[in-house]
């Protein structure tokens, strides 16, 4: 099969591991414009893999599909054009999730030939996928069982003699089945949120090997090429950059603080009295000693540095992220900057979602303060807020699933459920996955969209906290910070233009550079499609029910969409002696509008027969007894 | 004596590999990193980066050339960059062999070997990699070192580790 030259290189492979056999297929460019590629045309594909079962399956379920995917945009000559994703069934959620990375692989995916990789089935023995463009050989990896994804890559590198394979790996907490394992992609790049590493694990599969020869065409390449040079210029210019290209997101630590976002202590509070510590000026200033960028950007928002002093000494660690800074720093009440550096490296490299383990951490020293959980219960540790040592203790636990691990390794949802005693109020939590590094009482727009986004809470799908903070609306207000009036519109426009956006795949450190406007002309450009903005936010609304869709046949309900209790009890300060929850009635006001606004039942919050059929999603079957 | 190369500063590099999107453009107008003529090698869990090209050796028969059963190699008259006259080439592979470093490379598909040849025109004095670098890794400039094997991507990136790892407080 020929390349295609239309941003997308043309072809789908199917792999089965229980058969081991593989199926090429090209891929269906009016089937997939409807969803431009990505995020948005995976979620089709995983539409149709678990349709005939009624839309209804399990993660570990030999049938899940795992399904790697890049975008039109994916490696082409575009700065930031690293992106690409995976979308599955979670085994923490046991819905829709789709995790995304940057990298070198998705662009490698391409050079093989390839637009997405969907692998099904369960190997019998440990064994990783080797694709060399035609060439596809699943070969054994009992030598590379148990090994850290550090390891596996280097192995790998040495096995092929080749240092420029790109290895998408499992560490041991994906082998082990901790159900907020991640993907290791290219050494730093993690797809892992919402468990898709025990998916990997579950079928046994240690890694996806990929080199390829070939190339990524553009329909209009003369006019793709001028539009992608003159966004490299705006990303080398770009005054907002800077601080990126030098603090990486961890710019943002000591501001997110400062306006009471930055959750402490398992969200007791939103300002940590230390966060200044964990910045990225200090990263910068005592760890970073190397930039690091991802396929064909200059942004280079990536860091590497050594652990200069302390227990950790010599330690060599990825620049902690934004997120990390927060989930394994100030919500574990942790301030010493190497510390958390290195508990962020074990993470990564033991193939653990640091955000993940470091939410259940913090739930698991409140129960133990609280006496939720004796001594013995936590293996003799010595949990508190700040005791980086134990805390580090405990992150290999987990990884390995060893006493107090086994246990945690389920994910806060389920372990508070089962450990009750009303430690499920301050499980930090949307439909199981654990909340980022963005305290919501102090933003409620932020709260909406963690408590109806497609794959739990997460922060990726939108980001409305400037309309918290008084940015004006695109339609011209400004809205009452604590209040709820408003707030609606602007989480659905953000999340439907974003779930677009994921299907290009664009990069979130470099769309506010670019603009919508630009990404679509290349799009265009690219495919030789004619998508206008009006089109490609539909596309994103499309994305967004259809996933919406996944999760009712899954199990999840309207009550659902909610916010762990804390968040409506408990009080934060904000300075100047105000504290603030978000009361339960805001919130609930906040979700009417938002069914209302989607087009949704209220009663219901699932999608209505007229939405679907307007989104062109008159494929999902209503069947009795079912009303979807 | 001393000859003009694509000079690396590997310590800079950040690993994004716009220098081998560019090399790969300017020869076919596809992002194609397979035929990059500069490639880049991570190292050390990813905390160094390597850009490995030819150093365009003085010697008067560098490796690659000695070796050569078709006597393909000579030199450019402008650049006096190390090039391969690809007609006559027959694939034996053993240049891309011969090459202390590496940085030969050989094109299955058309079962030829390729270098780098020091993009140099009249109307561009300076190689395509390195004005698509944005971190200043690659210059055009004099060195008096060839290729050898105490310059091999792998005794660099140990060399450079070493450095990094001194320069820890």
């Amino acid at each position: 099969m020929k390349n295609i030259d239309k941003g997308f290189v043309g072809k789908i492979l199917e792999i089965d591991l229980s058969t081991h056999k593989t199926n090429i297929k090209p891929i269906d460019l009016e089937e997939v414009k409807k969803y431009i590629g990505g995020k948005g045309y995976a979620t089709k594909l995983l539409w149709d893999y678990i349709a005939a079962k009624n839309g209804q399956i399990n993660a570990f379920d030999s049938d899940n599909p795992l399904i790697f995917a890049t975008g039109p945009l994916t490696g082409t000559s575009l700065p930031p054009s690293a992106r690409a994703c995976v979308v599955s069934i979670s085994p923490l959620t046991g819905i829709y999730n789709d995790s995304h990375v940057g990298g070198s692989f998705g662009p490698e995916m391409k050079f093989a030939g390839y637009d997405f990789i969907i692998i099904k089935g369960i190997l019998e023995k440990p064994s990783y996928i080797w694709i060399n463009d035609d060439k596809i050989e699943i070969r054994n990896a009992i030598d590379l069982w148990g090994k850290d994804v550090y390891e596996t890559d280097e192995l790998l590198k040495q096995k092929h003699h080749d240092r420029r394979i790109q290895v998408a790996s499992i560490g041991p907490a994906g082998e082990n089945l901790v159900k907020y394992a991640g993907i290791t992609f290219s050494l730093h790049h993690h797809a892992a949120r919402g468990g898709l590493g025990a998916v990997m694990g579950a079928k046994k599969l240690k890694a996806i090997v990929v080199k390829g020869s070939g190339y990524i065409g553009v329909g209009d390449s003369e006019k793709f090429e001028k539009l992608s040079n003159e966004c490299a210029k705006s990303i080398e210019s770009d005054i907002n950059l800077f601080s990126m290209k030098k603090h990486g997101t961890a710019r943002g630590v000591s501001w997110s603080n400062n306006v009471y976002l930055y959750p402490t202590r398992n969200h007791q509070e939103a300002n940590f009295e230390y966060a200044d510590n964990l910045n990225g000026e200090k990263q910068e200033e005592k760890l970073w000693i190397q930039t690091k960028a991802c396929f064909g950007c200059s942004i280079h928002c990536s860091h590497m540095g050594i652990i200069p002093e302390g227990p950790y000494k010599g330690t060599i660690f990825k620049g902690i992220e934004y997120e990390i800074t927060d989930l394994l720093g100030a919500n574990c009440g942790v301030s010493d900057l190497n510390a958390v550096a290195y508990s962020s490296m074990l993470c990564d490299k033991l193939g653990l979602d640091a955000l993940s383990t470091g939410s259940i951490i913090a739930w698991t020293i409140e129960c133990y303060q609280k006496g939720i959980l004796d001594k013995k219960d936590v293996d003799n540790l010595d949990l508190k807020f700040g005791n980086y040592i134990d805390i580090n203790k405990l992150i290999i636990k987990i990884a390995y699933r060893q006493g107090l691990g086994d246990l945690l390794a389920e994910g806060v949802k389920r372990v508070s459920k089962k450990i009750g005693k009303g430690s499920e109020d301050f499980a930090m939590h949307v439909k199981g996955l654990e909340l980022p590094g963005w305290g919501i009482r102090s933003a409620p727009s932020m709260g909406l969209n963690y408590a109806t986004t497609d794959r739990g809470g997460c922060h990726q799908r939108a980001f409305p906290i400037s309309y918290d903070l008084g940015a004006k609306t695109p339609d011209g207000k400004i809205l009452d910070r604590f209040g709820s009036q408003g707030k609606a519109k602007v989480t659905i426009m953000q999340q439907d233009k974003i779930a677009a956006l994921y299907s290009l795949i664009a990069c979130d450190i470099s769309t506010g550079t670019l603009g919508t406007k630009r990404l679509i002309k290349l799009l265009n450009l690219a495919t030789g499609w004619d998508c206008d903005e009006k089109e490609f936010i539909k596309v994103g609304e499309r994305i967004w029910n259809l996933s919406r869709v996944i999760n009712f046949k899954n199990g999840m309900t309207k009550n659902d969409d909610t916010l762990p209790k804390r968040i409506f009890k408990d009080k934060i300060s904000v300075g100047s002696g105000i504290k603030v929850n978000l009361p339960e009635e805001n919130f609930k006001k906040m979700l009417n509008d938002y069914y209302k606004e989607r087009g949704w039942d209220s009663k219901t919050g699932k999608p209505t027969a007229k939405k679907l059929r307007d989104l062109d999603l008159g494929f999902v079957k209503f069947e009795k007894g079912n009303d979807l | 004596m001393s000859h003009k190369v694509i000079l690396t500063y590997p310590e800079r590099c950040t690993g994004c590999r716009r220098c081998e999107i560019a090399c790969s453009v300017h020869f076919t107008g596809k992002v194609q990193p397979s035929i990059s003529r500069i490639c880049i090698l991570n190292f050390n869990e990813g905390l160094i980066d390597i850009p490995l090209v030819c150093r365009q050796c003085e010697v008067e028969e560098p490796p690659c050339w000695k070796v050569c059963l078709k006597n393909c190699f000579s030199r450019d008259k402008n650049t006096n960059a190390v090039i391969i006259n690809t007609e006559e080439c027959i694939g034996c592979g053993e240049c891309v062999k011969a090459c202390p470093i590496g940085a030969l490379f050989f094109n299955p598909e058309t079962h030829k070997a390729y270098k780098c040849e020091l993009c140099v025109t009249e109307n561009s004095s300076i190689p395509p990699c390195i004005k698509a670098c944005p971190s200043n890794v690659l210059e055009y400039a004099e060195t008096p070192f060839d290729a050898s094997e105490e310059s091999t991507p792998n005794k660099v990136a140990l060399s450079l580790i070493k450095k990094l790892i001194g320069g820890v407080k």
